[in-house]
């Protein structure tokens, strides 16, 4: 489902600030709760490597849609 | 009357996410075993409290952000939207795949209507608020 609203936001059915919202909370949220997950389980002991993977992934997806809605209202306010 | 819809609708987001939160962060295994699922080590653990703490604190915080007046609340809806209807779409695609309900918990069962629910009450809430939506 959020595939299909970030190909509606490429195609202009959506704004593209609500799609990098959506991005930014899905990621946020994932990468919030592994960090809560690694401080009650004081470190990566018995966490297997696509967990480690994840702390990563969720991180840079987060960035990224960040980095994406500033570009963003950057470009729309310059216009 | 729309604005106070769609904020009921914002209240009622948070206050299912905040109660998903919780329950889920403090007791992951607990959590799981009522959805069908078991936790073999800290990697399901740590998955629980990612995809259910975590993700659903965040759409507390992106709803309380919209009531706050902080995010557009279209925004909002679209989150909500696009996380129950997400899970509906899942579960129906189960259902179909599973021939029916058989094995499923009560608590699985209740989720196809707290996901409808939820799906129509964001879509709903998206509609009236959103000039030209409708």
């Amino acid at each position: 489902m959020i595939a299909a609203v970030c190909a509606a936001s490429l195609l202009g059915a959506v704004s593209r600030p609500i799609a990098f919202f959506l991005l930014g909370a899905q990621f946020g949220g994932l990468f919030l709760g592994r960090l809560a997950s690694l401080a009650a389980n004081r470190g990566f002991d018995g966490y297997s490597a696509t967990i480690r993977a994840l702390y990563v992934i969720d991180g840079l997806g987060l960035i990224l849609a960040i980095t994406a809605l500033v570009l963003d209202q950057r470009a729309s306010s310059r216009s | 009357m729309t604005h106070e819809f769609g904020a009921g609708v914002l209240v009622v987001g948070i206050l299912f996410c905040l109660m998903t939160t919780w329950i889920s962060g403090a007791k992951p295994a607990a959590f799981a075993e009522r959805l069908g699922l078991t936790v073999a080590n800290p990697g399901g653990v740590n998955e629980v409290r990612a995809q259910y703490a975590g993700f659903f604190l965040a759409i507390a915080a992106v709803c309380a952000a919209a009531l706050a007046g902080l995010l557009p609340r279209e925004a909002a809806f679209v989150v909500l939207g696009t996380v129950f209807g997400g899970l509906i779409a899942g579960r129906l695609a189960s259902l179909a795949l599973n021939g029916g309900v058989v094995g499923y918990t009560p608590s699985i069962c209740a989720l196809y209507v707290i996901d409808s629910l939820g799906f129509a009450l964001a879509a709903a809430a998206f509609m009236l608020d959103t000039p030209g939506a409708a």
